[in-house]
């Protein structure tokens, strides 16, 4: 018993213990555990348990309890605790009957549980207390004790598993902690005398009982001052010839009790001042308070150290206005790491005030600990609370604004705001603009219809426009004065002030133009801009802004009315009147093309190319723009150059040449079949069953030989070089060139170059004209690109693009033996797996990845209304970096002949790309495009494969309209045969449309994927990783040397690698058919694969077709 | 466990020391998984789950992904779902795409920053059914012990992983912490602990400082060279 001051807190403690049967005597630690083994005896202790004191004066009483949920057990008789000293020792000797009694899976260890509860006083009741019980948790082992010759000193000193730390309440009374001594080996090792003691680093009030081997806490502790006391258990064991120490720690934990009254370190008033802010859930000030006690969270339940505050002023304007918040967190004190609270305070406004508003009132507040024994738990804060009313004023400066006679509607003028507007919260500002009060005239009257005012969307700023731009260019109006009212929407108050309108410039030569003003943004190039009188151009004209960069930037090329607010992300209150003004920043709807969308879903914050807008569609695309500046000023350039070092030019030119005809290691690609046709319709056409044909839809007559020139498109024939032949056709070929100067950009390129051979005729030339005026006309990543054409002085050449790998059909074959024995460059695998992407194995996903390509580019076609007829994997050709390139579009009339259906000699329809509709009414549209692109999907699963093997294609008809469609490839997945079948689906507007066909195979490189090396995105990486570093391109093959026998279940993709080197399809027909024309399969492995059917030998279409019909 | 034989067997055949440095293992594994396809559409069912906005707010559908990562976890074979979880990092791009797995800003910690009470986490978890099961089968097998030479209480050296796992997805879900280290944690402090801030630390650090954990989590992504001894005597 200490000072009174403890004693009559125990007292007070007691009294509140009696109330709320609260803590009482408790357990230091709530779980013991000790083992047993069969033999040891009854009577024998097992251990003891303790109980520390709450108030002074208790005794404590031990009982052996069941929890209220369960049985009691069977075991429970076999033990007998001591009713005062807390001793468990055992009633019978164990037997290993015992142990077979037990109901638990184990052979050699089973856990018995027993629950012990101290109470004051002496009680029947046998069922667990919760609060204070303590759990013993024994191992009842299959055999007998070791010896004292097996044991070693460890366990003969401290219990094995000891998991449980003792927690000992702070401002309590010394005591017995714990049992130090094993009672279980008490009489294993009879010789030896065991005795411990207590030690640690900084001083503790412990200490070992030598007589009872108890550890002892000799005096209060107090939390505040120390949480944990790291002991050090010593065990000396002294035997006849040896002193052995053993050493363990224990951790004992200080518990918190709301003994500390909170106080404040510093200042209990706070002054504050409100002004311009006064908006409604405000936080203003902070005063900190704090208290030395903990407050847990957890359990909800606990309740300790719980703050009440209470406002004690009683006026109800403070009330109402007024709330005061706390938060609090948990700090460790600076000596001594000891955890302790800290109450943050802060003046909360509960509604906005008004304007007016001008009073100083002091609050007091009062935070109560409400379980802190004392009343003296109490803290009087205090916050003296000024409100300043606001001025609405306008700054004593003159506004004057210019506008230009020439400007637009909805042109902005400039804006206007009350004197510290920017600081304004909680309020706001109305605008409104009044005439000024001298008398006018009529006429100038009209003038002032001319600037208008709105509120900007933030509330503070008045916007000034131009609302009606005929009033600008009248000759009267010149100078306006206007007033502007500001009025604050609670108060009504309001301020004036006189704005300076200037109308500058020349409006007369804009002319009596009625007309509508259209949106700026639409323009697509710098060109069309400028000469346009868009909405809100300031200065008349809508302005062009040019991107430089790359790729989707912010910089991106738009027309927009006034570059300083249009595109700035941000659709203010006057591009909010109208969607046409800057749909840059205002669009809500989806923009087509790569972008990224601005703040809250408006606007378009970059884009990839040049943005422009119909009304409130945006686009953002790549447009070609033509560097006519660039030229002009390449040509100085390079002219001053070339005077300079005019032979080393001319050296290194012919050098570069030389090597362009020597570096070509790679064998030709053969069977880039290009045979000439002519363009489409730029509409679906549906030709009539019988002979009637249409006459030429080409602007070119027959008769005329001379092509006209068009400039932009004219490439000078001496700047190309022809190359060696890539493939060639009936009629014309394509040879591989060089272009020097093409477009624009100096130095060689690498182009295909289209012409006719020496025995074409004027209707190939005119179908080769024809495929020219087309190809100007389509510009996508996707399909080929012409880049010019030589049409003058010679015969007709088309300049597109150069595919490096051919056609996707070769180079799916080709894939087909890439294997660990086929590297061109075998110097270093590794290396070149990682330095060129190209040469990697092909994957699920790069099959998908090019018919993603593939309907992409036919979704353009579709776009532009042209319809290809001829999809199919020949006519799709692979460029650099694997990326598809649709070419050849605009199919053939050729399956009509000038009068008759009969072909001529050669001349050959691919019917088994073509669609049902086709083949019996032929009638040709995007529908049927999609069912080629079905057939071409085939080929792609297949690497190449041909279609409707060993069927001939005049059993086709038969077949197709009886419903048969091919089988599913091996190893194609459903999802990808399910889009092939819908593709050929029998009416064309069942099948899925190109933007549809996109979108599944977007969805199916998701799974296919992980990481994208092409513009492609797949969503579930593009949404979990941003790496913005490239990650190392990882061949399925391991880099290694050695290719491993994968042990993943493998795709189909690994058995081509590894396995078969081409599939096992039939190539001859089963059935024996009697084929009049040149399709021998013997030859179908080399020539183009009889996919044609020679039409020669057949009876007319028209007759097959009638009698299909019925 | 045959299963976990293969799967270890698979690892050691498929990983040299060599080639570590080199590759990203966990893309590896994440593509691997692509081309299995039900792993394949199970994690992007999970990952567009974890991903997609709940209508109405910034934050996604928890309850959602949980479960969907709960499928993807039962349903998906373990080499695989393990293989993704648990591969081995020597970089930190490696390190992040790991962390990222399990889409933590979704399923691991609110977009608000709070941690919550590690106590309060667990009392939430235990009256859950399904998270009282599998946080009692992580407590009983990875328990660590510094007796046994593996660092584990039970030397079943699936078992202990495979509760990890089974944790993932429920309200206890612990992640990786940082992209340079396999330390994993649980998303809650032990502030507003009161007196029961030794338990409250206790259970956090069966996550943070749990050496029979952290051997089996680089015993199975194959870091032999670095728990040669303890991995050669848990994982075989």
């Amino acid at each position: 018993m200490e000072s009174s001051c403890v004693f009559s807190r125990g007292n007070i403690v007691a009294f509140l213990l009696l109330l709320e049967g609260a803590t009482a005597l408790y357990f230091p630690q709530n779980e013991y555990i000790e083992t047993l083994y069969v033999g040891q005896a009854a009577g024998t202790p097992v251990l003891q348990v303790h109980a520390m004191l709450d108030s002074d004066g208790e005794r404590p009483h031990f009982y052996l309890c069941s929890l209220s949920t369960l049985r009691p057990s069977v075991y429970r008789h076999w033990f007998n605790l001591d009713l005062s000293s807390g001793l468990l020792s055992l009633n019978k000797t164990l037997e290993e009957s015992d142990f077979a009694l037990l109901y638990q899976k184990s052979w050699s260890v089973k856990k018995l549980f027993l629950h012990v509860m101290v109470l004051s006083n002496f009680a029947r009741k046998s069922h667990c207390i919760t609060k204070n019980s303590a759990r013993i948790t024994l191992d009842f082992v299959n055999a007998t004790m070791p010896q004292c010759a097996q044991t070693d000193m460890k366990e003969l000193c401290f219990p094995h598993r000891d998991t449980s730390n003792p927690h000992i309440m702070e401002n309590r009374f010394p005591g017995a902690l714990r049992q130090l001594r094993r009672l279980t080996r008490l009489h294993v090792c009879p010789n030896y005398t065991i005795t411990y003691s207590v030690e640690s680093d900084t001083p503790a009030p412990f200490a070992v009982n030598e007589n009872s081997t108890e550890l002892l806490v000799i005096s209060p502790l107090d939390r505040e001052e120390s949480e944990c006391y790291r002991l050090l258990l010593v065990c000396t064991v002294r035997t006849e010839t040896l002193i052995t120490k053993v050493e363990t720690s224990l951790d004992v934990f200080v518990n918190d009790e709301d003994d500390n009254a909170p106080y404040v370190n510093g200042t209990d008033t706070a002054d504050i001042t409100i002004s311009f802010n006064r908006t409604k859930g405000g936080t203003f000030g902070a005063l900190f308070v704090f208290d030395r006690d903990l407050t847990p969270i957890f359990p909800v339940d606990k309740s300790q150290n719980k703050y009440e505050g209470t406002l004690l002023n009683s006026d109800p304007w403070i009330k109402e206005t007024f709330d005061i918040k706390d938060t609090f967190s948990e700090k460790k004190a600076p000596h001594g790491g000891i955890r302790e609270t800290v109450y943050d305070y802060k003046l909360v406004l509960k509604r906005n005030l008004l304007v007016m508003e001008n009073r100083t009132v002091s609050l007091d507040y009062l935070v109560n600990d409400t379980t802190y024994p004392d009343p003296e738990g109490t803290v009087l804060l205090h916050f003296n609370v000024t409100i300043l009313p606001v001025p609405i004023r306008f700054p004593n400066i003159t506004h004057a604004f210019t506008v230009s006679r020439r400007a637009s509607l909805y042109a902005k003028v400039g804006q206007v705001c009350v004197d510290n507007c920017l600081e304004f919260d909680g309020f706001s500002v109305t605008y409104s603009l009044e005439l000024p009060e001298k008398n006018i005239s009529v006429d100038s009257q009209s003038c002032y219809s001319a600037i208008g005012v709105t509120q900007a969307s933030d509330g503070m700023w008045g916007l000034l426009y131009v609302n009606d731009s005929e009033a600008l260019r009248k000759a009267e109006c010149q100078e306006l004065q206007y007033v502007l009212v500001a009025e604050e929407e609670n108060t009504q108050l309001e301020a004036t002030t006189l704005i300076q309108i200037v109308l500058e410039g020349d409006g007369s030569r804009v002319g009596t133009e009625r007309q509508q003003f259209l949106s700026c943004a639409e323009n697509r190039q710098r060109g069309d801009c400028e000469s346009v009188r868009g909405l809100g151009a300031t200065a008349g004209r809508c302005q062009w802004r040019q991107g430089t960069e790359k790729g989707i930037s912010e910089n991106y090329s738009t027309c927009s009315p006034d570059l300083r607010t249009c595109p700035d992300s941000y659709c203010d209150a006057v591009e909010s009147k109208d969607l046409s003004i800057c749909p840059q920043d205002c669009t809500k709807e989806a923009v087509i093309g790569g972008h990224e969308r601005g703040l809250s879903g408006n606007g378009v914050k970059a884009c990839y190319g040049t943005c422009y807008c119909y009304a409130d569609k945006c686009f953002c695309e790549k447009e070609d723009i033509e560097e006519v500046l660039c030229d002009d000023m390449c040509k100085t350039i390079i002219a001053t150059a070339l005077l300079i070092s005019f032979i080393v030019s001319i050296l290194l030119s012919s050098y570069f040449i030389h090597r362009y005809h020597k570096n070509s290691p790679k064998p030709p690609i053969a069977s880039a079949e290009m045979t000439f046709r002519r363009p489409a319709q730029g509409y679906p056409i549906s030709f009539p069953a019988n002979n009637v044909r249409r006459g030429s839809q080409e602007s070119i007559e027959t008769d005329t030989f001379k092509i006209p020139e068009d400039p932009k498109w004219e490439f000078p024939r001496k700047n190309l070089v022809l190359g060696k032949t890539l493939g060639e056709g009936e009629f014309g070929k394509v040879v591989k060139a060089t272009a020097f100067r093409l477009k624009g950009k100096a130095g060689y390129t690498t182009v295909a170059v289209k012409m006719l051979k020496e025995n074409a005729s004027h209707s190939e030339l005119r179908d080769l004209l024809s495929e020219f005026t087309l190809l100007k006309q389509v510009n996508h990543p996707h399909v080929i690109k012409m880049y010019g054409a030589c049409s003058q002085d010679g015969p007709l050449y088309l300049i597109v693009e150069y595919a490096k790998f051919g056609s996707l059909r070769n180079f799916l074959r080709e894939s087909r033996k890439v294997g660990p024995s086929y590297m061109g460059r075998d110097a270093n695998r590794n290396s070149s797996y990682l330095e060129n992407p190209d040469d990697r194995a092909l994957t699920m996903g790069d099959l998908i990845s090019f018919a993603w390509q593939i309907s992409r580019g036919m979704q353009y076609l579709a776009e532009m209304k042209l319809v290809h007829r001829d999809l199919a994997a020949r006519n799709v050709l692979v460029a650099e970096g694997r990326k598809m390139k649709i070419s050849d579009f605009g199919l053939s009339r050729d399956v009509y002949e000038e009068d008759s259906y009969v072909k001529r000699s050669k001349g050959r329809i691919p019917v088994k790309w073509m669609a049902i509709e086709s083949l019996f009414d032929h009638i040709y549209t995007t529908q049927s495009d999609v069912w080629s692109f079905g057939v071409l999907l085939w080929e792609i699963v297949t690497l190449g494969g041909n279609p409707y093997p060993g069927i001939a294609p005049e059993r086709l008809f038969n077949l197709l309209k009886t419903g048969y469609r091919m089988e599913r490839p091996e190893n194609c997945s459903e999802e990808m045969y399910n889009l092939m079948l819908r593709c050929w689906k029998q009416e064309s507007d069942k099948r899925p449309t190109f933007s549809d066909i996109s979108k599944e195979l977007e969805k199916m490189m998701v799974k296919s994927r992980d990481y994208l090396d092409l513009a492609a995105s797949t969503p579930a990486d593009a949404l979990l990783y941003d790496d913005a570093l490239s990650e190392e391109d990882t061949p399925l093959v391991d880099c290694n040397n050695t290719p491993l026998p994968r042990t993943l279940p493998s795709t189909w993709i690994e058995n081509k690698l590894y396995g078969m080197s081409y599939p096992n399809w039939p190539e001859k027909s089963p059935v024996p058919l009697n084929r009049h024309d040149a399709t021998n399969p013997v030859f179908t492995r080399y020539a183009n694969d009889s996919v044609y059917a020679n039409w020669m030998a057949l009876p007319s279409p028209p007759k097959a077709v009638d009698k299909l019909d019925s | 466990f045959l299963v976990h034989s293969s799967v270890y067997k698979l690892l050691s055949a498929s990983l040299t020391t060599a080639s570590f440095s080199l590759l990203n293992q966990c893309l590896k594994a994440a593509q691997d998984c692509g081309l299995y396809e039900k792993c394949g559409s199970l994690r992007s069912e999970y990952v567009l789950a974890c991903t997609k906005r709940a209508p109405g707010s910034h934050r996604c559908n928890q309850h959602k992904c949980y479960r969907a990562l709960r499928r993807f976890l039962e349903r998906v074979p373990e080499e695989y779902s393990l293989g993704v979880l648990f591969c081995p990092c020597t970089n930190t791009l490696c390190g992040e795409r790991r962390r990222k797995t399990i889409v933590p800003s979704c399923s691991y910690q609110d977009m608000e920053g709070l941690q919550p009470n590690c106590l309060h986490q667990q009392s939430f978890c235990r009256r859950d059914d399904l998270c009282r099961s599998r946080l009692a089968d992580f407590l009983n097998n990875c328990q660590p012990s510094h007796l046994t030479a593996s660092g584990c209480l039970k030397d079943s050296a699936g078992l202990c992983l495979r509760a990890y796992a089974g944790l993932i997805g429920t309200i206890m879900t612990p992640n990786y912490i940082s992209n340079s280290s396999a330390d994993v944690s649980l998303w809650c402090t032990c502030e507003g602990s009161g007196n029961q801030w030794q338990e409250c630390q206790r259970l956090q650090r069966l996550f943070t400082h749990n050496a029979c954990l952290q051997t089996h989590i680089l015993c199975f992504s194959g870091m032999q060279m670095q728990i040669s001894n303890r991995c050669q005597k848990c994982c075989y």
